[in-house]
């Protein structure tokens, strides 16, 4: 113990902790000391004694007393025992509550994280089937959504698409329109036309005049045919504009090639898009 | 190790791709690994040219940011087993593209083609440094008209400037017939002017512009100006050959006309 005397103050009294192994005559001093300086701080309420630290006689108990009463103007009312058994009992008392309130935290928290761990499998789960329900609306997105632009688009010019698109105008060659989903042109195709970019095969191409350089669904890559022989035929392909109204056409992928087909009732009673 | 040439005439129009196109064509009928690179990029033509729009899925500026490997992005011409084309790309500018990067690719292609042919954009800017960065021949292509043959000058030398010493002339759409009236500047007119090498005289041909439509360069066939480019041809890899006589091969109407005038 570093200190010979130490007074503790509580709320209506004192602790007085004294030192077992010096003197009392030693320890008489002591005390005396330190009432005498703490004599401001106290005042002169009443309180109760205690006394730690050292089992003192009557008569000790008595020349403390007085040794208080000299010292300071606080007026002791009385002495209670420090019982070394009752706080050994006191104390077991509440380090056993300390382990009960830890096992039962300890308990709370294992559950809360049970809890916790199920909820998180839970909303993984959940996640999961948000994610599934995502890729089944991504795939679906070819019949789902579409994006209508209007306007011809010209070489150089490319439309990149998260959704199917409809085009309402003419795709002229060197111009490029990429999408997840299905392409539809209300005009001529005559650009590149990449469908199903993120490897949707069940996407399509469609246009009114379907003439396209180069036709991609998924992994699918499908060029125009070159330029039929004979001179003057090839001039009036490339150049000329087709005396004869077109039918609208689709290019689909079927047996793991791009198909075309003219867009008309045969197509349609074929069933093509169901399978 | 191939050579790197470079096809450009500084004003437009005058016939750089056809050039290109007839060139390589015929390289490659001379059995010369041939690729031909399109540096116009936005406005690439080359590929019609050649009639090859359909097969482009990479492209130049692909090849240069590393998106694929350039035997990707080769595309081989419909006739001819050892022609290839890099194409440019569409929806790119020419600031996609720097000279040092032509240059290491140049360097790259040299080593497996006997010759690269680069098609120049028209212009002095970003896309003629990037078509002239690796190049070891020049061949300025020009018509026989004042303001080509002035671009022309201009384009000798900046390529000059740039330390490229074989420089060759190209004089395109020549007509004998209006030379002969003194309505058009001569093929020697020109050299005149310019001061350099020619290394060919190809006439205006109705066959060139139904090849080009087509996209199947004529070079080597038996029209004038298919004669005339593979001349050209021949005198690239280092042969000799004399020069057309364009005024003897006249057409069938222009024979009688002349028989007509003599009566």
């Amino acid at each position: 113990m570093s200190q010979k005397v130490v007074i503790k103050g509580t709320k209506s009294g004192i602790i007085l902790v004294l030192d077992p192994d010096i003197p009392f005559d030693e320890l008489q001093e002591e005390i005396a000391k330190k009432f005498f300086s703490a004599k401001d701080f106290l005042g002169s309420s009443h309180m109760g004694l205690s006394i730690k630290g050292r089992v003192l006689s009557k008569e000790e108990e008595d020349i403390v007393l007085d040794i208080i009463g000299k010292n300071c103007n606080v007026k002791i009312v009385c002495i209670v025992d420090a019982d070394d058994e009752l706080d050994k009992v006191f104390s077991r008392y509440v380090s056993l509550s300390d382990e009960y309130l830890l096992e039962r935290r300890k308990k709370e928290l294992d559950e809360k994280e049970e809890y916790f761990q199920q909820l998180s499998l839970k909303q993984q789960e959940e996640m999961e089937n948000q994610v599934k329900l995502l890729k089944e609306m991504q795939d679906q997105l070819g019949s789902g959504t579409a994006k209508i632009f209007k306007g011809n688009l010209r070489s150089g010019q490319t439309i990149n698409c998260e959704t199917s698109v409809i085009i309402l105008g003419d795709v002229k060659p060197g111009a490029s329109v990429t999408s997840t989903g299905s392409i539809i042109v209300m005009g001529s195709l005559h650009g590149s036309a990449f469908a199903g970019s993120t490897g949707d095969i069940n996407a399509f191409v469609m246009a009114m005049s379907l003439d396209p350089l180069q036709v991609r669904i998924g992994e699918l890559i499908a060029i125009s045919p070159d330029a039929v022989k004979g001179k003057k035929l090839k001039i009036r392909r490339g150049i000329r504009k087709e005396p004869n109204v077109r039918e609208p056409e689709v290019a689909f992928v079927q047996n793991g090639h791009i198909v075309k087909m003219v867009y008309g009732a045969s197509f349609l009673r074929s069933n093509m898009f169901i399978s | 190790m191939g050579e790197v040439i470079v096809v450009t005439s500084g004003k437009g129009g005058v016939g750089k791709t056809t050039t290109t196109a007839n060139i390589g064509t015929g390289l490659a009928k001379l059995n010369k690994k041939v690729v031909l690179i399109d540096t116009d990029i936005g406005l690439r033509n080359l590929d019609v040219v050649m009639g090859l729009e359909n097969r482009i899925v990479y492209n130049l500026v692909d090849v240069i940011e590393g998106n694929c490997k350039i035997k990707q992005a080769m595309i081989k011409d419909k006739r001819y087993e050892n022609l290839f084309l890099l194409p440019a790309a569409q929806t790119k500018d020419k600031n996609s593209v720097s000279p040092e990067q032509m240059k290491t690719l140049a360097e790259e292609l040299k080593k497996e083609y006997d010759y690269v042919l680069m098609d120049c954009p028209a212009g002095i800017e970003q896309g003629f440094k990037n078509a002239i960065a690796g190049a070891d021949r020049a061949l300025v292509v020009t018509t026989p008209e004042v303001s080509a043959v002035r671009d022309a000058d201009r384009i000798i030398g900046l390529l000059e400037a740039n330390l490229i010493q074989k420089t060759q002339l190209i004089v395109n759409r020549l007509r004998p017939d209006m030379v002969k009236r003194g309505d058009m500047m001569s093929a020697e007119d020109v050299i005149d002017i310019l001061a350099v090498d020619l290394i060919g005289v190809v006439p205006d041909d109705e066959n060139i512009v139904v090849a080009t439509n087509n996209g199947e360069p004529l070079a080597g066939d038996s029209s004038l100006a298919g004669q005339a480019y593979m001349n050209i041809c021949h005198r690239i890899i280092g042969e000799n050959v004399p020069f057309l006589d364009l005024e003897s091969k006249k057409g069938l109407f222009a024979t009688l006309a002349s028989v007509f005038k003599k009566n």
